[in-house]
């Protein structure tokens, strides 16, 4: 629930940011706009089964092209009825993002992109359950022999759209949504990853996933024309 | 464009109501052991137990499983120990439960295997296969022979195990 005032918080934010009015302001703000993912931050302290950080940068290259990059570390508990499991590992994003209005404030922008993502982490069944719907006879098993899954990967494609904000000069909110899609991944003894960090949960039945982020970025000016 | 947007929050929306954290009713199971019962003096002709009842003994304690109870049978699905590599059963003949104390022609019988756990799905987790070592009896009772058939138990599609009586 904290979460969810949390995210309207900083949707609220963000409209008060559109909603001002600025002063017709032409200046072009090039320069490398460096930041960190809020969300981690606040899952990381609010959330027993998680643990994660991530830096941002984005660098824009012409009017409405920005070159983005995130680097992020990531750790996870999945537990189920059946099985515990931790997962932790590092990531790196690359990516372009393309600015879509242009009529609002330039340094306002609504955009949309595409990164690539590759993560390298471990996976560790810590215990799991013996699923048998005949346990009745004997009771459950559960074994604690923990299964250690080393040097996995994943590469993956996500699709991107999102919103910044200037709510100071050069201090910028954002909000980000992220449609996923794994392209290749390792797999060991047959056990699926049940989370890739910096792509987030995966599903047995589809290769899709999604995530969210809201940031907190600097800009710091370098080309001012 | 503007249009557009809100195609997108749809999208994730379906995504997160698409939820495969819990294990389908349908999802295949560990595989009991299957068990026929043929005529030691036909041993390819099928001959049905009367009034069969099968006890699991686990730490000196008899659990019924609770289909095969006083049943006319056979063959009969039996769960195997997960916990341990090896179960004990007692296995009645001429069944009769008398305030809760069992009657009949008894037989013990003691199965011993190899576990190997599979993974099915996240939601799931876990399945066992067995890898039969030995199916011993005691030589008291109403069972004269046995004999393995598959040593492998990875599903209940045929009979692991023939009994002779």
């Amino acid at each position: 629930m904290l979460r969810f005032y949390i995210s309207l918080f900083f949707l609220f934010a963000i409209s008060i940011g559109y909603a001002k009015t600025q002063n017709n302001d032409t200046i072009e703000k090039f320069g490398i706009r460096a930041g960190v993912d809020l969300n981690k931050i606040i899952k990381s302290a609010t959330s027993e089964d998680y643990k994660g950080l991530s830096i941002n940068a984005d660098i824009r290259i012409k009017e409405s092209l920005y070159i983005f990059s995130e680097l992020g570390n990531e750790e996870k508990k999945i537990n189920t009825y059946y099985l515990n499991s931790n997962i932790k590992g590092t990531y790196l994003k690359v990516g372009l993002n393309f600015k879509l209005n242009n009529d609002i404030r330039s340094e306002n922008i609504v955009y949309s992109g595409f990164n690539i993502g590759y993560s390298n982490f471990e996976q560790t069944i810590n215990n799991f359950t013996i699923y048998n719907t005949n346990s009745s006879t004997w009771g459950e098993a559960t074994s604690y022999d923990s299964i250690a899954l080393s040097k996995l990967n994943a590469l993956w494609f996500e699709f991107v759209f999102g919103l910044k904000t200037e709510i100071f000069n050069n201090l910028f909110l954002g909000f980000e949504l992220q449609l996923k899609s794994v392209v290749k991944q390792k797999i060991k003894n047959d056990i699926s990853n049940f989370y890739i960090p910096g792509f987030n949960r995966t599903y047995d039945s589809s290769k899709l996933g999604a995530g969210f982020n809201y940031t907190i970025s600097y800009l710091i000016p370098v080309v001012k024309k | 464009m503007n249009k557009c947007y809100w195609i997108f929050p749809l999208l994730l929306t379906l995504l997160y109501c698409e939820s495969d954290d819990i294990c389908p009713e349908t999802t295949p199971t560990t595989p009991r052991i299957i068990i026929t019962f043929y005529d030691i003096n036909n041993p390819d002709e099928k001959k049905t137990v009367e009034s069969l009842a099968v006890y699991a003994i686990k730490n000196n304690q008899m659990n019924i499983i609770n289909d095969i109870y006083g049943i006319n049978t056979d063959s009969i699905a039996i769960p195997l120990r997960d916990d341990e590599a090896f179960s004990n059963f007692k296995f009645y003949k001429d069944f009769d439960d008398l305030d809760g104390n069992p009657s009949g022609i008894e037989d013990n019988i003691y199965i011993d295997y190899e576990i190997s756990s599979i993974f099915i799905s996240r939601a799931c987790g876990f399945i066992n296969n067995y890898n039969l070592l030995n199916f011993l009896q005691q030589d008291t009772g109403w069972i004269l022979d046995n004999l393995i058939l598959s040593d492998s138990i990875t599903n209940e599609n045929q009979a692991h195990v023939k009994i002779l009586h």
